[in-house]
Formats: C-alpha cells, structure tokens, sequence
C-alpha cells in the first residue's frame, strides 16, 4: 500500500557531506520503499511488486524488504515493512516502516527508523473482462515519527496518488504472447508540510507473467520454479517541479519475482537513471507472506461488509 | 547495534515462523492450474474423451466445476465435471467426439480454504478425418486399443449407409440401422455421436442416409451425412430375437432396492456362476461382446471398467468386498477362451475384482426386461443398448447407469458406496 516515495537519506546533524550541498537533499539516497498489493482482475493474478504499489486494496504482509543503494556520498540498508488490511470492500489502511543503517563516506555509520507512512487506498474502477483497475488513495508521511540521525523530518508529506493496472489477456490470439504481459502503475504528488519541493512521485512495472502463459495461453513445458516466475522492469521516479528541487531521479529495476502458493519471493536490481540519483547499482530483495492464504480465517476478507475479497489472492 | 542485532535475529526467526504457519496449513491457498491434459494451447490430433484440470490445491467440489465451448461458444461438454475420487485437486469432465476446431475450457473453482480462482485456456482438434477406407478390424475388438503407433493410425474412417430411426433432442445422437460395413461391420442398429450436428440438417427418422464413420481408439462419430431416400419401412425392419421380451412370466423394470433375479453364466475359465455366488460384495455388472466394432459401445464398457477399478483400488481406505462383472451376450461367438482372452487384455495383468463371463440365452430373457436391457440379434450382428449394474452385498439393485454416459468416477464412487452397505 505504500507508495515507494523518495526517502531523504540525510544526515542533519551536522553532517558535513550533506552541508555542501542543499541541493543534493532531493537527489541522494533514493530507496525505492517496499511496496506491495496483489489481487486479481478477471483471470489476471497482479503479483505485489516491489518497489511500485499496485492497484489493489488486499489484506498483505511484505516483510522483510531488504534493500542497499549507495547515492552520493552515502551507502544505505534498509529494512522495511509494511502491513495493509482491507477495511471495508475495496477499501484498505496501511502502516509501514523502515529502519535505516547509513554509512556516509568518512563518517561513522548511524542507524534509526524513518519516518513511517501511512495510507489509504480504494479501488475505484474495474473492469474483469478485460483486466483492467484503477484505484484512488493517499499517503501520509508523518512528521517527526522517526530519527533525524536518518534523515527523517518533523515535516508531514500528504501524497494523494491514482494507481492503475491493466493486463493484456483479452489480446486476440494472434498476439498469444503478448497476453501474460501487464503493466501497472503510479503516480502522485508530494504535499509536504514544510517548505520542502513538491514531487511528482510516479513510476509503473512491466511484468511478464509465466504463470499466466503457463496457465492460460500455452504449456510450454516450463519446470518448477520458473512456471511460478514473473520477470518484470519496475521503474520508480521522483520529478520535483518547484523549490529548487533539482532533476528528476529515480532507479529502474530490472528482477524478477518468484510466487509460490503461500509466499512471494522478490530480487531486483537497482540501476540509477542519472548521476544524481546515484552512481552505483543498488539491489532490492522482498519476501512477502499472503496472509490471506496462510491465516484465511482472518486476513482476506474487509473487517466490516465482509466476505472473501474479490481480489484478493496469490497463487 | 543493538538494534540491528535485534533486527536480524527477528529477520532469522521470521523464516521458521512462515514454515510452521505454512506446514499448519498444507491444504490452503489459492487454487491455480498446474497443468491440463489436453495442454493449454496444445492441439492435439487424437480425440479427447476427457477433459482433465489439475489445480496447485484441494478443491471444494460443490464450488469448483468447468465447461468446454467450442469456437461458436457452445457448451460440448457432458456437463459431468467432477472431482477425481482419489485425487482432489483434479478436475475431470467428459466431452463426446469433438470436431477439428478449437476448444475453449472456462473453469471457476474454490478451494478448501474457500478462495476463488478462475481462468480459460484453448485447446485445438486436429485429428485429421477423411483417412477413409483403411484398417481391417477382425475378430475381437479392443475398441482400436491395439492401434497405438501415433496419430496416422488412429482414425480410421468407413463409408456407410442405413435408416435414421430416431434424433435425440439435441440431435447429437443418431440411432441409425446401418448396412454391413465390409470388413468392419455386420448390419446392425447402433447409436452414433454426431459431434457437428449441421451434418443432420433436413435429415429426419426414415431417411434414408449415407455416412462417414470414424473410429479413433477409444471414440467414433459420423459425418458427411447425406439423404439418399425415405423409407417406408418399419423403423427397426427385423427383429428375429429380441431379448426385452419376458418369456411368459410378467416382468417388469426393476428399480433401486430391488432384488435382481438370479441367473446361471459361463465365466471366462468356463465355470457356471450365478449372480447369487457374489452375496456379500457389491458388484457391478455390463453387458457387452468381444466383436463390437464400435469405441463408444462395448470397448468404452470395458475401459470405464478397467479406469474404474484402478480408481477404487488407489483409495486408501477402499472396501475390498466388491467385484467387477462383464457379461457378453454373444455366447456363441464369446466363448470362455476367448472372453479371457478379451478380459486378459482390459485387465492388464490384474485379475483381481474383475470377471468375464456370458450369460445364454435363458438368462437374458430374465435379464432383459428386468433391467431394461435390448440385445436384437440381426443374423450375425447384434444390436443392443448399454445397461450398467451395481448391486450391493444383498444382491439388490444399488445404482443402474444408462448408455455410454457414466464415468468411471461415477461407477467407482457406487460401488464404493455399495460395498459399505
């Protein structure tokens, strides 16, 4: 549910690496946060990405997201979490966190939590038949609730964000391969509290389902683990538009996600677009439990209008 | 460092955490298709008398269910989905013959854990028709079982002639009294699939018609059905013997919970054997001979048999009181020799729970109307419909099966169940 959202992986505290450059503030150690949903639409499994939040409001559980990415002048860990729970139908709340190790050049490591974010999201439009959803929410970054040895900030940054997904199984069969292709999405703006820039936080994964070949266009005989397998591309940007909030920065992340009947298991590669973003290739692992699979009894349906979600799922 | 120390030693704990709540939950989760036989996207060249679907998990049987469509959005399937009896995570459904086209197979399940899934797969029919004239199927029929060298041989298609008697409704079936086919067939009257039911456009009981029939290994159809004529005969023109007819005595059509007559066979080792040796299993009983050409007719008995025992026996916690019985009514033609001969071939190696005998003529004559069971003889030629039996332990009459449209499935979870009785 979370949105992946640009962290300031600063050092305020009398940090001389960030002191030589306010500029750098918007740029330096973008994490891409965990971040994950999953459902179904028609006969489309959405898997839960890692780094861009797809469209659905499920019950999920992503935990650990593990994540190392060195931007300029400082090499940070992140362990992650993050907990959504379907409140109404379509409906869910998240809460996540994140606990910082960061390691600037020349200075001794520090470590705390980062701000946590919570958020609300709805799915507002969908269409089965043809694989397709759109979803409205927001985020809130609170101010103050984590470190400021971290970078973590007394401002607040509400983020109201549309998220979409569309698969492409209702393709004519001539295009059979392109059918367990999907692409989803995000895009929001950061209203921060403070006299912070405003971004456009946005970025969308491609994925190739060979769980949906497999399934539902044509066996081609792929032993297990790789008939479970989805590679995707999930590209994860922050444009700031005022305040002289620089270039746009970002990572593209080439992986692949490996979906089993009780969990997911997540890998990929972190590539900085520009110089500014960073000027090493990070890496990102997840593991996420479908709660609603393992505890069906208490995840996998709203807590209140209840009944089994409509989406929710893993295979 | 503390904290990290903290962290990681719950990152480390968390695995084991996943694994127990994972081994407590072995039969939940989403239900996803592994595989299917036909292939999803396959096309395969021989005929698919199932279609099978196994899923990643258990399903609910009451929730799970699929159907075939062909590429107009008709529905082809038997409408018979079923849970295979020892596997739970197999969907199973019977299609008849299925014309060359493609397929669509749309299934919805739930599993255990009450998750639903969905989805739809294509599956294409090339069997590649019009091999006419070839094969020469003599003596005993296995139902073209012995034909298993690729997809040439499979089919083999026969020109043919008869009388319509009589469409079903859905005009799929047509009881058609055929001329001899030379070298396959006597004259007799059969049932025939009729997968493309265009084929019988104008066509009505009377005509008269000319026909392709194919014969793969285990099914047959027509096709390229053409009026020729009307006739004005009778609808069944001679019936020198049929066996519904009680002899004298007022029989008639018994029903569930009803105590079947005895009656004396010839057992395949040459024995006489009555129904009445069998008290105390339950037994289930069809009626078939050794030269049908037909895949649909008699062989299908034989191989619903056969997939039926392997079913009751994989259970774990099957009965054992229970006995499989195939009766010919060809007993001039179906001697003991060759009956086990003909049995040795279905029962492959196994002969446990499995019978072959004949019943003569003075015990079909009991039989007959007693269980709604027609055998014409026509000359050499035997026109018969398809009765299938399961008495329990007291020798009463448990489940009756029509026709060729029962599964295996079916007849195992019967006889299961009457067995326990």
């Amino acid at each position: 549910m979370k949105n992946y959202r640009k962290k300031f992986a600063v050092l305020k505290n009398g940090s001389s690496w960030l002191a030589a450059s306010g500029a750098v503030v918007t740029a330096v150690g973008m994490i891409p946060n965990s971040a994950s949903a999953h459902g179904f639409e028609g006969d489309y499994f959405f898997p839960p990405t890692i780094t861009i939040d797809d469209p659905f409001a499920v019950d999920e559980f992503p935990f650990p997201t593990v994540s190392w990415f060195k931007s300029a002048g400082v090499s940070t860990t992140d362990i992650g979490f993050e907990f959504d729970k379907e409140i109404f139908p379509k409906f869910a709340l998240s809460f996540a966190g994140d606990y910082l190790f960061q390691k600037p050049d020349g200075e001794p490591a520090v470590s705390g939590w980062d701000d946590f974010v919570t958020g609300a999201k709805y799915q507002l439009w969908e269409n089965p038949e043809h694989q397709a959803i759109v979803s409205a929410g927001a985020l809130w970054k609170i101010g103050g609730s984590g470190s400021s040895v971290v970078g973590a900030d007394s401002a607040n940054v509400f983020t109201p964000t549309v998220y979409y997904g569309k698969a492409f199984g209702d393709l004519p069969d001539a295009l059979n391969y392109v059918k367990p292709l999907a692409i989803t999405g995000t895009m929001g703006v950061d209203l921060p509290t403070s006299a912070e820039p405003n971004n456009i936080e946005w970025g969308f994964a491609v994925q190739y389902s060979l769980l949906y070949l497999q399934e539902q266009v044509k066996d081609i005989g792929l032993p297990a683990p790789f008939k479970t397998m989805i590679p995707l591309v999930e590209f994860s940007m922050t444009s700031p538009f005022n305040r002289g909030g620089g270039q746009t920065t970002g990572t593209i992340n080439p992986g692949i996600l490996y979906e089993n009947p009780y969990y997911q298991i997540g890998a990929e590669a972190m590539i900085p677009v520009n110089s500014a973003t960073g000027p090493h290739v990070g890496f990102i692992f997840q593991f996420e439990l479908f709660i609603d699979d393992v505890f069906p009894k208490v995840f996998g349906h709203p807590v209140f209008f209840g009944g089994r979600s409509a989406n929710a799922g893993a295979p | 460092m503390k904290t990290i120390t903290k962290i990681i030693r719950t990152v480390s704990f968390y695995p084991a955490v996943i694994l127990f709540f994972a081994a407590q939950s072995q039969a939940w989760a989403h239900a996803f298709l592994d595989h299917a036989d036909p292939k999803v996207g396959s096309t395969v060249t021989t005929q698919p008398t199932e279609i099978k679907l196994w899923f990643t998990q258990n399903l609910e049987p009451a929730f799970s269910s699929f159907v075939v469509k062909d590429a107009r959005g008709k529905e082809v399937d038997k409408k018979d989905a079923h849970l295979d009896a020892s596997n739970n995570s197999l969907l199973i459904v019977s299609v008849p013959p299925l014309p060359n086209g493609t397929y669509t197979v749309t299934w919805h399940v739930t599993s255990v854990d009450t998750h639903r899934t969905q989805g739809h797969f294509k599956f294409t029919v090339k069997a590649g028709g019009g091999m006419g004239g070839m094969g020469n199927m003599q003596g005993m029929n296995m139902g073209g079982a012995e034909s298993t060298k690729g997809p040439a041989s499979t089919l083999k298609s026969y020109s043919a002639s008869g009388v319509v008697e009589k469409l079903t409704p859905d005009r799929h079936t047509a009881t058609i009294n055929t001329d001899k086919i030379p070298d396959y067939m006597e004259a007799m009257t059969m049932d025939y699939p009729v997968p493309n039911t265009n084929e019988l456009d104008g066509i009505s009981a009377g005509d008269k018609i000319s026909f392709t029939l194919v014969v793969s290994n285990d099914t047959d159809w027509i096709q390229g059905v053409h009026r020729t004529g009307h006739s004005n005969a009778g609808m069944t023109n001679s019936m020198p013997m049929q066996m519904n007819m009680s002899h004298g005595a007022t029989m008639t059509e018994l029903n569930d919970g009803d105590l079947l007559p005895n009656g004396a066979l010839t057992s395949e080792d040459g024995r006489e054997i009555h129904f009445s040796d069998f008290r105390g299993e339950a037994l289930a009983f069809t009626f078939f001979y050794t030269r049908c050409p037909l895949p649909n007719y008699c062989p299908l008995m034989n191989r619903n048999f056969a997939a039926a025992r392997k079913l009751i026996v994989s259970k774990p916690d099957a009965p054992t009181n229970w006995e499989f019985l195939s009766i010919s009514f060809d007993p001039d033609s179906d001697t003991p020799q060759t009956l086990a001969a003909y049995g040795g071939y279905y029962r492959d190696g196994d002969p446990h729970h499995w019978l072959f005998a004949s019943a003569p003529t003075n015990t079909l004559a009991v039989l007959a109307p007693a269980l709604d069971l027609m055998v014409i003889r026509e000359g050499a030629s035997i026109s018969h419909n398809l009765r299938t039996v399961v008495l329990d332990p007291q020798g009463r009459i448990f489940r009756q099966f029509d026709g060729n449209q029962w599964t295996p499935n079916q007849l195992a979870n019967a006889v299961t169940q009457a067995a326990r009785l």
